[in-house]
């Protein structure tokens, strides 16, 4: 179902393009990324859920190093997060 | 004339907000952060679960069809609240390190609970936090 509105909205992204709506076919093509993006993040809490239950299953605590590891992660994706985020407003017509 | 542009562009922000939450709709099953026991487990889900929407945030900011100005905007509340998961993350490392020492008798209760409530201190604001970056990402900025 999730990949049918994915391709559905992309579709409907290309079609405003063409008509000269690109403003329109922005907000599909980005709903489209979201809905991608919603599906695969629902993967990952499926498989965090299922980490944690076996983690209070055996009555355990999470180790130093898994704690480094997730935040050594965070690390890599808050810099990457920044050097994607455009920092001239001029470029940006919706605030000019 | 004015005012047909200003509806229709209402039109389409609703639209956009529709669509916004039955995508992130798919992220709400499970709650690994309810599940979670003891303070340490519950600072780890949360760690585990800013990640996950970080990356979500990565992918739009990265995705050339996202506007400008959200991509600003999350970059912003980004800026805020990465600060307070790493102070999470720091506050559970001394309590793991805290309680093995205490199951050693190198330390006292009285010195693990001081580390146990500021864990617990250092859990509702990042709780926070995870909140503010989703709602960053769901365009309220």
């Amino acid at each position: 179902m999730g990949a049918t509105l994915v391709a559905l909205l992309n579709v409907i992204g290309s079609i405003l393009k063409v008509r000269g709506q690109d403003d329109l076919g922005q907000y599909a093509r980005l709903a489209a990324s979201l809905v991608q993006r919603g599906a695969q993040a629902q993967g990952e809490f499926e498989q965090l859920t299922a980490d944690l239950q076996a983690m209070v299953d055996k009555g355990e605590d999470p180790t130093e190093d898994q704690v480094a590891s997730v935040r050594n992660r965070r690390k890599e994706l808050s810099a990457l997060l920044q050097a994607s985020v455009p920092d001239d407003p001029e470029d940006d017509p919706e605030a000019a | 004339m004015e005012y047909n542009r200003q509806r229709w562009a209402q039109v389409r922000d609703y639209w956009f907000v529709l669509i916004t939450m039955l995508a992130l709709a798919g992220c709400a099953t499970g709650n690994p952060i309810a599940i979670a026991e003891t303070p340490a487990q519950k600072a780890y889900a949360i760690e585990r679960s800013y990640n996950i929407i970080l990356a979500g945030a990565v992918e739009l900011a990265q995705d050339s069809s996202t506007p400008a100005s959200l991509k600003r905007a999350i970059g912003r509340v980004e800026t805020r609240t990465t600060p307070l998961v790493d102070s999470l993350s720091a506050a559970v490392t001394d309590y793991i390190v805290a309680r093995a020492q205490f199951s050693q008798g190198m330390t006292t209760q009285q010195k693990l609970d001081v580390f146990s409530r500021n864990l617990e201190n250092w859990i509702n604001q990042a709780e926070r936090a995870l909140t503010d970056l989703a709602a960053a990402i769901d365009g309220g900025g």
